[in-house]
């Protein structure tokens, strides 16, 4: 028993290692000089730092870099506060229509949006919001995915705390700020990390909505860097890759609880 | 004065719900009404949009290039679901069985851990690992005494170079739920069929794998919708190339739409991506709403 349990914590352990080796590649690839990479090293020869010198000097990327941290942080903000609002009143309120409303509410998982890219597209165009942060921010903002967790969430609290209240004479607003949305809190943060990774993460949807170079976002920035500028070697662009991973890198080990529960939460 | 306070709450309710319902109808289904009107018309992105019937649709399907996108996407689905489906259960399975807590938070955090990186750092990453002069890979391959190949630009194998980084970048997403679905087996069934005497593999025959269907379907359903929509990686990787080998229809549907600005035909092949695509969305769908609060299986 004791010797089935070594063994299968080594492979566990093992494979977790071999699984993560392009990434911690990645890392060390971004400390080397060009010739290191091309001679396939894995620790560097001399450990240097040129390579993000390079990228910040040359590159737009504290451009993309605020591009990508204001839009996913404004983008995450309006979502949680227009989904929340609305999935409060599908899921703790009671009046004609609310099921109609709910599945209303949740018709956009029936639309992909790459198949609504090109009238949106169009749509955004029309508004003057091409090259603008919010032709990013505002198609994000009606979530159904949003109003689903937190629907979901919001049903399973009993409804005695809302009574007693009621008997106390707490009027419906009381109710929402101050009794069910503080006990929401779970699932609004685990709303906000999942959809802060999403607009952070998205590559098609600002490729066609930045055309102009400084308004990319880092993974549209990153890909035009990588194919565009010819002076620009392998280190650099891993030194990039580098920068870019960390802020969702630091998301993730602080709200790993609720990346992994929103997983779920977001399937079911 | 109670009807009063009912009517009062029910026009609260509205409120609270208005300002979501208007983002829903402008920004997903005024512009889905218009991606249906889209399809009948030689719509350039300058000059009027010319009605023209079901022109695109012949078009489409006479379109060699069309054929052979749709053949490639279905081919990625291919090799991408059933490898995912399969390691991240295996993964799962590891996650789960009786090692040290401290592996298991390890092994669970390493499988997620790039499922967080954007699409751009794990495509250009890989790109490098499967450079054939310089590449990781191909220097595992040379020491294993295998033949070099070169994975992007090979006819033969640029798709399953492409499938590969995505098995890779998504299985985290996969072995999550699989742990959350195993979480959640009573464990009283394990211990009758250890008193019936059942083996290791019996129990995982019998008990595990029939117990977790429901995260199969999940899992198939959610990776399907994905793997679909693949666009990122072959834009990335390969650009659809060696000589469109690689050209997925989301591909396709960029050249023609933001490239050449065809945004009727464009439309119109996406139009059938949203087709393809609705079964499994009304499947996921259902699924959602079908279950209890995080309940798996």
């Amino acid at each position: 028993m004791r010797v089935k349990k070594y063994l299968l914590t080594a492979l566990a352990v093992l494979l977790s290692i071999v699984y993560l080796l392009p990434l911690a590649w990645m890392v060390l690839a971004s400390f080397q000089s060009q010739k290191d990479i091309l001679a396939g090293r894995w620790i560097p020869s001399v450990w240097q730092m040129d390579n993000y010198r390079t990228i910040l000097q040359r590159a737009k990327i504290s451009n993309w870099f605020l591009n990508s941290l204001i839009s996913s942080s404004i983008g995450t903000a309006g979502i949680v506060i227009i989904c929340t609002l609305s999935a409060y009143a599908v899921s703790r309120m009671d009046f004609p229509g609310r099921n109609l409303l709910y599945i209303f509410s949740l018709m956009g998982f029936m639309i992909p949006s790459q198949a609504i890219a090109i009238p949106l597209y169009l749509m955004i165009r029309k508004f003057g919001l091409v090259n603008n942060l919010l032709g990013i921010v505002l198609p994000a903002l009606p979530s159904s995915m949003a109003v689903f967790i937190l629907s979901q969430f919001m049903k399973a609290i009993p409804a005695d705390y809302e009574e007693a209240a009621r008997l106390d004479g707490a009027g419906e607003l009381d109710i929402m700020f101050k009794i069910i949305l503080p006990m929401s809190v779970p699932a609004i943060i685990t709303v906000a990390v999942l959809h802060f990774t999403w607009i952070w993460n998205d590559f098609f949807w600002p490729l066609i909505v930045m055309t102009n170079e400084k308004m990319y976002t880092l993974p549209v920035g990153l890909v035009a860097l990588a194919g565009s500028d010819v002076n620009i070697r392998y280190g650099p662009i891993m030194a990039a890759n580098v920068m870019a991973s960390l802020p969702v890198i630091v998301v993730y080990l602080f709200m790993q609880r609720y990346l992994t529960r929103g997983v779920v939460l977001s399937v079911r | 004065m109670i009807i009063h306070s009912k009517r009062r709450r029910t026009l609260l309710a509205y409120l609270l719900f208005l300002p979501f319902a208007i983002l829903l109808i402008i920004f997903k289904l005024i512009p889905f009404a218009n991606s249906v009107r889209m399809v009948f018309y030689k719509w350039d992105i300058l000059g009027t949009p010319q009605f023209i019937g079901l022109a695109n649709f012949r078009r489409m399907f006479s379109d060699k290039v069309f054929v052979s996108s749709l053949w490639h996407t279905f081919y990625f689905v291919i090799l991408t679901v059933p490898p995912i489906m399969v390691l991240s259960f295996l993964v799962a399975v590891l996650a789960n069985s009786k090692i040290y807590t401290q592996a298991k938070g390890f092994i669970r955090s390493a499988f997620y851990l790039p499922y967080t990186l954007t699409i751009s750092v794990v495509c250009l990453t890989w790109t490098l690992l499967y450079n054939p002069y310089f590449g990781l890979i191909s220097k595992a391959t040379k020491s294993l005494g295998l033949k070099t190949i070169n994975w992007l630009v090979d006819p033969t194998w640029a798709m399953p170079a492409v499938a590969i980084t995505t098995v890779w970048w998504t299985i985290g997403f996969c072995v999550i739920l699989y742990i959350a679905g195993l979480q959640q087996i009573p464990a009283s069934y394990y211990e009758a069929a250890e008193l019936d005497g059942a083996t290791d593999f019996k129990k995982m025959i019998f008990i595990t794998i029939p117990l977790l269907k429901r995260v199969h379907v999940l899992v198939i359903v959610t990776q399907i919708i994905a793997s679909l929509q693949i666009f990122g990686q072959v834009y990335i990787m390969t650009a659809g190339g060696p000589a469109g080998k690689t050209r997925t229809i989301m591909q396709y549907i960029y050249e023609q739409g933001f490239r050449y600005f065809r945004m009727g035909y464009a439309q119109t092949m996406a139009f059938i991506l949203f087709l393809i695509m609705l079964v499994f969305s009304y499947l996921q769908l259902r699924l959602m709403t079908s279950s209890s609060k995080e309940e798996l299986i």
